[in-house]
């Protein structure tokens, strides 16, 4: 509706001055013509006003020199008489077209009996009488006309006078009127156009604060505005939505009692540094309560405003809803592990198929063995008790001696106890395999203090049948080390990654010569407050040009089949993200590549801190 | 003494199936290696009957080692025993292995299939035939059944039923899927004749692979004079419907039948062998019994020192198919051979055999057909015969 109005006010003020300007153009030309006119006008009544009184006095004056008989004048006082004649008429004519209202007396201007009683006279100074013609002239009745005729002049060119004057009184008057009716316009126009403007004006920073409203209101991460006073200075829409708390509620407050549930801790240390090292901090991933009472993920970042913000905000508080991809990170991981477990299955198999195989060979043998044994024991008891008394001659023994070689007895002794050991042994290869399936099937997410020795002997064990064709397994596990805190099941798919990746790469260097293996030697140790486990493998080594993109994901030097390319990368996730640790890996190609991977002892980043709500 | 070699990288393996063998040591002597360089290294300084070697191993693996000493001793029946179910590494024993057992093994199955592959070395004497059956890895197909198997596993939407037909129509085709679907990899209880249920068994996939390894071919100019394998395939074809037809007509199972179908198509592998291993000589064979109006079985075995019934036989026996199908192929000539005396598949595959013959003529110009009245008489059946030869005349009709 504003908008309207604005529109129609613009309209309005924009015809006004139009039709403003068009009136000054118009009035002004207008007054030029006038004043010229005006002008002519009063120039010719001047004229004709000095023009007369000039021809009265010659005419007088000839008039009275006529009447002593010179000739001469009499004609010049027939052509001045003519030239008054026709001044007069002007005169009379412009007193016509006076405007002052007075009318010009046009009877008491003629001249008509005055030049009878004057003809009379001239007539005497023809006739040679120059006295009769002066005591006409001098008469009373001459002199009464000429007084009449010279008031009448007079009061006509009074009347001229007064019309000049009139009119130039008038038109000032009227040149007054229009400056100020100008002068209101233009006072007008400059209020008109001022509102224009200024409403103009707000209507911009109407729309520009409506505009910024909207891209906060579009932006889909949390954006909170919080004041030096550490008061909510903006609060949008995704706020308002991820939160459950309206902006109205929110701006104003302090910050701290807006009413999330995160982890405040962090949100205001990074808040803090930000504002003192006037620089971005990020938060990483920190835990957050939905409205619902569900739980989220959040990944934050801490702006500092420059100074001279209008609203007085230090800082902004922008965060987006990690929920969703820390699920999806979770099923990739879970995926890796699926895709791993798909692998090793095959191998798992094997490792318990073989074992398997000769436990039941052997139990076999020692079933037939047991009954051989069983039937020698029997001949010999048979023996003794049908000898009887003979028991200990010579023909005994040489039928148990018979019976004894018979079955092999010499064998028999050497294999049982062979046979025994390794069915045994078959049996705990079985059990190690199972129980480290266990160990390493362990749940991903909690992190838990993990003796990563037994861990890392799991995974190998699990393992074996992908590097026991290419590599002998060294390892150099520190018996001393703590209980380290981490996701047991993330570590083992680490630990699984670097091995499998170890085995490949012994693979590809022993392409061709096929008799000799590789060495994977995994180590731990301690250092101070870090845990460092190495993964070492005699390998082809990483070449140079490619170390750097190992753990981008996706990037897989395997064919293509072989490896998804989410090994490394979510190796250094893992180690790094979930974990606080570092990865580092030593390469030289033709020798072998080093993986280190730190882990720290207290753990930095907890990730099952309380909610503060 | 059999002359048994046992390779696997795991000692205890090696040492565990030596003991199982214990009570055989009178007539096994069984050797022992831990790697494939060792076992090469055993057959280079003495001579073995079985290799039975485990399929992944550092260095020369299993499919290897049985390739080499297939080149080495060609005569030898090679045996995968793998606790391996990774099916690449089965696809790439298929070919040099004849059988392909799974660990764990039953001893009793062990100490079976290889008793088994010593009674067909006897079955072949000391012939020299022996070394080219045992290096056998698959056979040809006819090549018009070839392109059709091969145009279908190339189009948009092969079809498994389509499969199995061109398949189940040629003999070397189907007694390669045979030998492989019942390598024991693929865990089956009982072993697979039917060609359908083997294709529908293996699936797409694995069909595809196959062919690629490739266990389906082609043969190519192998007609000679007097001998044709396109007349050969047809005959086999005529003689598993025939089969099939007889089977039925006993009311004899379903599983009768199909066996009888499967024997039937397979019963003259034996030939088949032969003119792709060696067709000039058996040219000649073929030639010289026309010559002489015997039987070509009789040229055969004076002139090979086996019959093609008794190639044939050790052929699919080397491939582990199951004994009946084994049997009718290597007494189709003279059932009355047969130690046993029972009624099936093999009564089924010579009448049928027999019959084929009578009908279309024989495949070689004067190979006598003749079905032996006694060993029908022996099982108390003769008197079906006239029914049977109708089932078989209708079902000529039929096909039109």
């Amino acid at each position: 509706m504003k908008r309207v109005s604005q529109t129609a006010l613009l309209g309005i003020a924009l015809s006004l001055t139009v039709m403003i300007f068009a009136w000054f153009a118009q009035s002004a030309y207008h007054a030029n013509s006038v004043s010229q006119l005006t002008e002519e006008r009063n120039h010719g009544i001047d004229g004709v006003r000095s023009r007369i009184s000039h021809l009265n006095e010659l005419l007088e004056m000839s008039v009275s020199l006529t009447a002593t008989g010179d000739g001469r004048w009499e004609e010049r006082y027939r052509a001045l008489e003519s030239q008054l004649d026709e001044e007069i008429e002007k005169a009379i004519e412009l007193s016509l077209e006076s405007q002052s209202g007075k009318v010009a007396p046009r009877k008491r201007v003629s001249r008509q009996a005055l030049a009878a009683m004057e003809q009379e006279a001239f007539d005497f100074a023809h006739q040679g009488f120059p006295e009769k013609a002066q005591a006409v002239l001098s008469g009373a009745e001459y002199q009464e006309r000429w007084a009449l005729f010279t008031r009448g002049l007079e009061r006509l060119l009074s009347v001229l006078a007064d019309d000049t004057l009139a009119v130039r009184l008038k038109s000032e008057r009227n040149a007054l009127l229009e400056r100020s009716a100008a002068v209101a316009a233009i006072c007008l126009l400059l209020v008109l156009w001022l509102t224009v403007l200024s409403r103009r004006r707000n209507e911009e920073d109407r729309l520009r604060n409506a505009r910024t409203a909207n891209l906060l209101a579009s932006i889909s991460s949390v954006l909170i505005g919080v004041g030096k006073d550490g008061r909510v200075t903006s609060w949008n829409t995704a706020a308002e939505a991820l939160f459950g708390i309206p902006a109205t509620e929110a701006i104003g407050r302090p910050f701290q009692e807006c009413g999330i549930r995160w982890e405040w801790p962090m949100i205001l240390n990074a808040a803090s540094d930000c504002v003192e090292q006037n620089r971005p901090i990020r938060i990483g991933a920190i835990r957050f309560g939905h409205p619902n009472g569900g739980e989220g993920m959040l990944g934050a970042t801490a702006n500092p405003v420059t100074p001279g913000s209008v609203d007085g905000t230090s800082f902004l508080l922008l965060a987006a809803d990690l929920t969703e991809h820390a699920l999806l990170e979770n099923q990739l991981l879970q995926a890796q592990k699926l895709e791993s477990v798909g692998q090793l299955a095959a191998g798992i198999a094997h490792e318990i198929n073989t074992p398997t195989q000769y436990v039941g060979d052997n139990t076999r043998f020692l079933k037939e063995a047991f009954g051989e044994v069983l039937g020698l024991v029997g001949k010999i008891e048979g023996i003794t008790r049908n000898g009887g008394a003979g028991a200990g001659s010579s023909q005994v023994a040489a039928e148990i001696r018979e019976a004894m070689d018979k079955v092999d007895l010499n064998y028999l002794r050497k294999e049982i106890p062979c046979a025994i050991q390794q069915a045994l042994e078959g049996i705990e290869r079985v059990t190690k395999i199972v129980r480290a399936m266990k160990e390493f099937s362990h749940p991903m997410r909690e992190k838990t203090g993990v003796d990563i020795n037994r861990a890392i002997e799991s995974t190998i064990t699990v393992a074996r049948n992908e590097w026991k064709y290419v590599a002998e397994m060294v390892t150099e596990l520190d018996p001393e080390l703590p209980p380290v805190p981490c996701m047991p099941g993330i570590f083992n798919q680490v630990i699984l990654n670097l091995i499998i990746n170890a085995a490949d790469a012994i693979g590809e260097a022993a392409k061709g010569e096929s008799t000799s293996k590789g060495t994977i030697t995994v180590s731990t140790k301690r250092d101070n407050g870090w845990v460092e486990i190495r993964v070492a493998d005699t390998g082809v080594g990483i070449p140079e040009e490619i170390r750097g993109k190992i753990f981008d994901p996706f990037f897989t030097t395997k064919d293509v089949g072989k490896g998804s390319g989410q090994g490394l990368s979510l190796v250094h996730a893992a180690v790094v993200q979930k974990h606080g640790g570092k990865i580092l890996v030593e390469s030289e190609v033709g020798k072998g590549t080093t993986f280190l991977i730190r882990l720290p002892l207290k753990d930095l980043a907890p990730v099952d801190t309380e909610m503060t709500s | 003494m059999k002359r048994v070699l046992f390779v696997d990288d795991d000692p205890n393996v090696v040492q565990g199936l030596r003991r199982m063998l214990r009570s055989v040591r009178y007539e096994w002597q069984v050797g022992s290696a831990t790697s494939g360089e060792e076992a090469l290294e055993a057959i280079r300084h003495e001579p073995f009957d079985v290799i039975v070697s485990d399929m992944k191993m550092p260095g020369i693996d299993g499919a290897e080692l049985l390739t080499r000493v297939k080149s080495l001793q060609p005569d030898s029946v090679r045996i995968i025993l793998s606790g391996h179910s990774e099916r690449h590494a089965v696809m790439k024993s298929v070919a040099p292995a004849h059988q392909f057992l799974s660990k764990p093994c039953e001893a009793e199955a062990l100490k079976e299939t290889i008793e088994r592959a010593y009674a067909l070395r006897d079955f072949l004497g000391t012939s020299k035939i022996k070394e080219l059956v045992s290096g056998i890895d698959f056979l040809p197909g006819a090549p018009s059944l070839h392109r059709e198997l091969v145009q279908e596993l190339e189009a948009p939407n092969p079809s498994l039923t389509k499969i199995a037909k061109v398949i189940e129509q040629d003999i070397g085709m189907s007694g390669n899927i045979l030998k492989v679907v019942n390598s024991a990899y693929f865990g089956l209880f009982k072993p697979v004749i039917s060609v359908e249920r083997a294709v529908t068994y293996l699936g797409l996939e694995t069909i595809g692979d196959l062919s690629r390894i490739p266990v389906f071919s082609e043969y190519k100019g192998l007609d000679m004079r007097g001998f044709s394998v396109e007349a050969l395939g047809r005959h086999s074809r005529r003689t598993a419907g025939f089969a099939r037809s007889v089977a039925v007509e006993e009311k004899g199972s379903e599983e009768l039948a199909g066996h009888s179908f499967q024997a039937g198509m397979l019963h003259d592998v034996g030939k088949l062998v032969l003119a792709a291993g060696v067709p000039e000589r058996y040219g000649r064979v073929v030639q010289r019994a026309a010559e002489r109006g015997v039987s070509v079985s009789e040229v055969e075995q004076e002139e090979l020192g086996a019959t093609h019934a008794q190639i044939g036989a050790y052929l699919l026996g080397l491939w582990g198919l199951p004994e009946p199908i084994v049997e009718a192929v290597a007494y189709h000539t003279k059932p009355m051979d047969c130690p046993w005396r029972r009624s099936g598949v093999l009564t089924a595959v010579h009448v049928a055999n027999s019959l084929a013959l009578e009908i279309d003529g024989s495949s070689t110009a004067n190979d006598p057909p003749r079905i032996e009245l006694e060993y029908l008489r022996s099982l108390k059946i003769d008197h079906r015969l006239k029914d049977w030869r109708n089932a078989c005349l209708q079902c000529v009709e039929q096909a039109g």
